[in-house]
């Protein structure tokens, strides 16, 4: 379990991007980190994996603190980033060196991968298009097996088949001893993967967990779902213009069934987190908001 | 497994550098091979006597910038974001990542650079020794140059032993130096290191005035030379400072084994607090 306790950090020490950010991650989930852009969430990835020193509090994985960046804490750990480095070998001497860093590793998992995504061992990497690169360590990643596994935007890049090979790998390579947080912006692309959700929001002039539920405890309390007009009778906490209507999120205090839509789930989030905190507050897993 | 340090895991940390930075690695041999050799091309083609000496400044001069330039480029790994992520995570210790960079870039340096300046003062001496001289050139190494018209392999303790200190003192603290440096300044690293280390010297030599000053209460110039004496005027009259012996070299030889340790401590602090 990572635990994140009241953390404060910044770029800057006048204005801390994070204060007192409380946060627990379970394992056994695939985590959704949504945010608006400048939120902090590679931010969060880096103090997770100890790239980053919180300024205050604490940050633990277990009984190991990520800033200490112990080889037993960075064998249970792969992050892929965003922008990332990868040396110009092939496929296989790049798997032949580090995977032995991992002691979970699997090389039938990692063959598989790569036959997934239409790759072979013996390609260069620095012959591999940006996607193709991607492709290589996520499927590098997952198949380290590692407790946790942090992905920054790992669907940017990624043509559209290869979204949906992504998201029915990572399905398959979580299991109850394993954390997966991806932080993303392309929410569409994930949306039957995530559970449960984390959006950032602003608060009080910094970023805070605005909402951390799963996806059931999400339409429990929202509705989701398109009006032909605006109901002044719903709590209405987000709208917009949809053909054939609105489509809306609203509270949902009849506990009507409705599919999550993780965009304006976002959108509702942002416009107002206040309410969305005090709409799940109730609840003893979100007790960490 | 020990957390601290472990022989299979910075074993496995030098193999994947190897395989990682091969290239890399292949063509750094090969553009020093190339340097030193345009340079002993000028060097080697003098009188025995002035390439005698005068390769001591190539090994020097060249070796120096040679491991001033690969040093900080190791070190660049942690100043490029991308490579240090990749780097910083690599599961393994903080004590294996700091020596890795100690022992390739430090001693991993010395070893090659070494093999090649052997190599390459092998093939001047052997040219030197069966030169072809033209009579106008037998007659000035009669006259100008001691009539010497062999020379012997570089590695000749009694030639070495007759350097300046400099040389000695910068070779024992360049890499260290670098190491250091590289890891405190993050931009624009490879020429601002040079600046900072004149800087830091011109500095040093003035605080030494100023103590020599305060002590013998005189007009003091400092040696321009490191290890050297000081000379205390009293109006038009030259004195000469000197530290008693052996007290005085114990003295130098603490002052500068203590620098050398002290910026080998300053890097690991320094990758060790590395934030990306």
């Amino acid at each position: 379990m990572i635990v994140l306790d009241d953390v404060t950090f910044g770029y800057s020490r006048r204005k801390p991007l994070y204060a007192g950010l409380n946060l627990t991650l379970e394992p056994g989930s695939v985590y959704g980190l949504l945010g608006p852009n400048g939120a902090g969430k590679s931010t969060l990835l880096r103090l997770l994996s100890g790239l980053l020193y919180p300024q205050a509090g604490q940050i633990r994985a277990g009984a190991l603190m990520p800033g200490d960046r112990q080889p037993a804490f960075l064998e249970e750990l792969f992050l892929v980033p965003e922008e990332f480095y990868l040396p110009p070998v092939r496929i296989r001497q790049f798997v032949e060196g580090n995977a032995p860093f991992y002691p979970h590793f699997s090389r039938e998992q990692m063959a598989g991968y790569l036959r997934e995504f239409g790759l072979t061992d013996d390609l260069k990497l620095n012959e591999l298009s940006y996607g193709q690169k991607k492709k290589v360590l996520i499927g590098f990643g997952l198949a380290t097996n590692t407790a946790l596994l942090l992905m920054d935007e790992p669907t940017n890049g990624l043509d559209i088949p290869s979204k949906s090979q992504f998201r029915r790998l990572v399905a398959g390579a979580v299991d109850e001893r394993r954390t997966v947080v991806i932080s993303t912006h392309q929410v569409r692309d994930l949306e039957a993967l995530i559970d449960p959700v984390i959006v950032l929001a602003e608060h009080n002039g910094r970023m805070s967990v605005a909402l951390k539920a799963s996806v059931e405890e999400i339409t429990a309390r929202l509705w989701f779902g398109l009006l032909p007009a605006l109901d002044t009778h719903r709590p209405i906490l987000f709208s917009e213009r949809a053909v054939g209507g609105y489509a809306v999120v609203a509270e949902n205090p009849t506990g009507e069934s409705s599919r999550l839509d993780l965009e304006r789930l976002f959108n509702a989030v942002q416009a107002d987190p206040a309410r969305i905190r005090s709409l799940f507050s109730t609840r003893s897993t979100v007790a960490a908001l | 497994m020990n957390q601290t340090f472990s022989l299979s895991r910075f074993g496995r940390l030098l193999r994947t550098y190897f395989t990682e930075n091969r290239t890399m690695l292949l063509a750094n041999v090969a553009v020093l091979f190339v340097v030193l050799i345009a340079f002993s091309f000028v060097v080697y083609h003098q009188m025995p006597s002035v390439v005698s000496n005068g390769r001591y400044a190539l090994l020097f001069l060249v070796g120096g910038g040679a491991w001033y330039l690969f040093t900080v480029q190791q070190m660049a790994v942690l100043n490029q974001k991308e490579r240090a992520i990749s780097y910083l995570l690599r599961p393994a210790s903080r004590l294996e990542k700091w020596a890795q960079f100690v022992l390739l870039s430090g001693l991993g340096f010395l070893i090659l650079y070494l093999l090649v300046f052997t190599l390459i003062d092998t093939a001047g001496v052997w040219f030197i020794n069966h030169r072809a001289w033209k009579p106008e050139e037998l007659k000035s190494i009669r006259e100008n140059y001691d009539n010497q018209l062999t020379i012997g392999s570089y590695l000749n303790w009694a030639q070495m032993s007759k350097l300046p200190v400099n040389f000695w003192l910068s070779a024992a603290l360049i890499h260290p130096a670098s190491l250091a440096l590289a890891l405190l300044v993050r931009r624009y690293t490879l020429p601002l290191l040079p600046v900072i280390a004149f800087v830091f010297v011109c500095i040093l030599i003035f605080i030494n005035k100023q103590l020599l000053q305060g002590f013998v209460d005189d007009q003091v110039s400092v040696s321009g030379g490191i290890f050297g004496n000081a000379f205390v005027e009293k109006g038009n009259d030259w004195r000469m400072v000197r530290v008693p012996q052996p007290i005085g070299d114990v003295i130098r030889y603490s002052v500068g084994a203590s620098a050398v340790v002290l910026l080998y401590i300053t890097a690991y602090f320094r990758l060790k607090e590395r934030e990306v």
